[in-house]
């Protein structure tokens, strides 16, 4: 396992990633007030980062392989794992940064990151060989116009800001889409997938 | 010979444009992007600064996420070459044809600025908002033109570059978490920073910045958004040069010239937007509070 995930992970990716998370962070303890955007973008990064961890660009060779889809996506996440780690180690150090919410921004990188899992393995089971071409930069693209414009953020506080924002609100959101992703993620690696295409 | 080659390159050029541009169109994250900002514009100008500030909406979702959707046609582009096996065209008339579809996005920030500048006049920012004192609707258009429309352009001409040169996977993500990091960092709140600032492919001209009795007063930083076009105009030109450039198997000396022509408009440029126009920050005498 721990060979097949050193074959397939995008290791620079994950490696540039895990530098630029601390790098963001650290920019908004250092101005919270003026770079909160960043921390949102940061949760964009980290998810669409995970998408191109499970990717499978030899797909034609995968498909030889007597391993099924719930092996193949342990193998990688491993390699999430370290990056969920990642984010965690740099919420905890920068976690004056965060107007006393470092937990909610730590479940909100977590929640992240189980919903781009959960989204990317269900449609590797539908047959889908490199989804993270699409995801990937959709959810960083997403990620990126919500922490800037901060469309509808009276109803919808997706990234809170400042200690008198919707915070709580914004927790419950974060842990139902975790909940939900939890399900599409089991649902997802039980049975037989379609076979992959590129 | 030479005349026949020349003119089935032309012929492929225009194929290759008119499909890249058809590609533009489709690709979902413009469509959502494009999507986006129509909604902004339809809820509206605001009160205090009419629609000055919208210009972060498509900003973000037309030339962010262009970067991203440029860089997604130029990995097609590769892959339908490869596929193709023979070489039928040269990878600087697929360069010219991508950059082509910038067309697309751009004209999308033409139509935001259509919109801003009937909107800056059909509903004006309040006394407390910018422009103020002697800056004029001249200095708001130039401003909503180099931030809502030329980003428009930039973003995915940027994403040229970027596909050419970093073949990678998740190199558009992190180029644009690193773009929109150091232009966060550039945008004038940093006062130490804001008169360089406008060596950025994106920087606020003014806003609520506040001053120490009042946190949300309005403020119009230094330099001139009118140079600041120009500037942004040949950072566009340089980013289709450095794109064509990639390409190592045909004649790089015209190529060479040019960047260093271009390169020296965009130092001078700068230099205009940065040492022209406001010189001070000016403080608006109207408290923020006032409607």
């Amino acid at each position: 396992m721990i060979r097949h995930a050193t074959q397939a992970v995008p290791w620079r990716l994950l490696g540039l990633v895990a530098v630029l998370l601390p790098l963001l962070l650290r920019t908004v303890e250092e101005w919270p007030y003026t770079m909160w955007p960043l921390q949102g973008i940061a949760v964009g990064l980290l998810a669409g980062t995970t998408a191109w961890a499970f990717d499978e660009p030899a797909a034609a060779l995968v498909d030889t392989l007597p391993r099924d889809l719930a092996w193949r996506t342990a193998a990688r996440s491993g390699a999430v794992l370290l990056l969920v780690a990642c984010w965690l180690l740099t919420v905890h150090w920068t976690r004056d940064a965060y107007f006393g919410h470092a937990v909610a921004v730590a479940v909100q990188g977590c929640a992240a990151v189980l919903a781009t899992s959960a989204y990317v393995t269900w449609l590797r089971h539908r047959g889908r060989a490199t989804p993270a071409g699409v995801v990937g930069p959709g959810v960083v693209a997403g990620a990126a116009f919500v922490a800037l414009a901060r469309p509808f953020a009276d109803v919808l506080p997706v990234f809170p800001y400042t200690a008198m924002d919707a915070w709580s609100q914004s927790t419950t959101l974060w842990v139902a889409l975790g909940v939900l992703s939890l399900g599409v993620l089991a649902g997802s690696l039980r049975g037989v997938g379609r076979p992959l295409r590129g | 010979m030479s005349q026949t080659k020349t003119a089935t390159e032309t012929d492929a050029f225009v194929a290759l444009a008119l499909q890249e541009i058809k590609h533009y169109l489709r690709h979902p994250l413009f469509l959502v992007g494009t999507l986006l900002t129509i909604v902004m514009c339809v809820i509206g100008p605001n009160k205090v600064t009419s629609s000055l500030f919208h210009v972060i909406v498509p900003a973000t979702a037309v030339g962010v996420f262009g970067l991203l959707v440029m860089i997604s046609l130029v990995r097609r582009s590769d892959r339908a070459h490869e596929a193709a096996g023979t070489v039928t065209t040269t990878e600087r008339t697929r360069t010219l044809a991508l950059a082509t579809s910038v067309v697309v996005p751009f004209t999308v920030g033409l139509a935001f600025f259509a919109w801003a500048v009937w909107a800056y006049h059909d509903s004006p920012p309040a006394p407390s908002g910018i422009p103020f004192g002697d800056i004029g609707d001249g200095w708001a258009y130039a401003l909503l033109f180099s931030l809502g429309t030329l980003s428009c352009a930039g973003g995915p001409i940027l994403g040229l570059v970027i596909g050419r040169w970093l073949p990678f996977r998740g190199a558009g993500a992190v180029s644009a978490v690193l773009l929109i990091m150091v232009t966060i960092v550039m945008q004038g709140l940093i006062e130490p920073l804001r008169f360089i600032r406008v060596v950025m492919p994106w920087t606020y001209f003014g806003g609520p910045l506040g001053i120490e009795d009042d946190p949300n007063r309005s403020l119009i930083m230094t330099g001139s958004p009118g140079w600041y076009c120009a500037y942004l105009i040949a950072l566009c030109a340089l980013g289709v040069l450095v794109a064509v450039l990639h390409d190592r198997e045909q004649p790089r000396t015209g190529i060479l010239r040019a960047l260093g022509v271009v390169g020296v408009f965009a130092v001078v440029f700068c230099a205009l937007a940065m040492t022209t126009g406001v010189q001070e920050t000016m403080v608006n005498p109207v408290h923020s509070t006032v409607p």
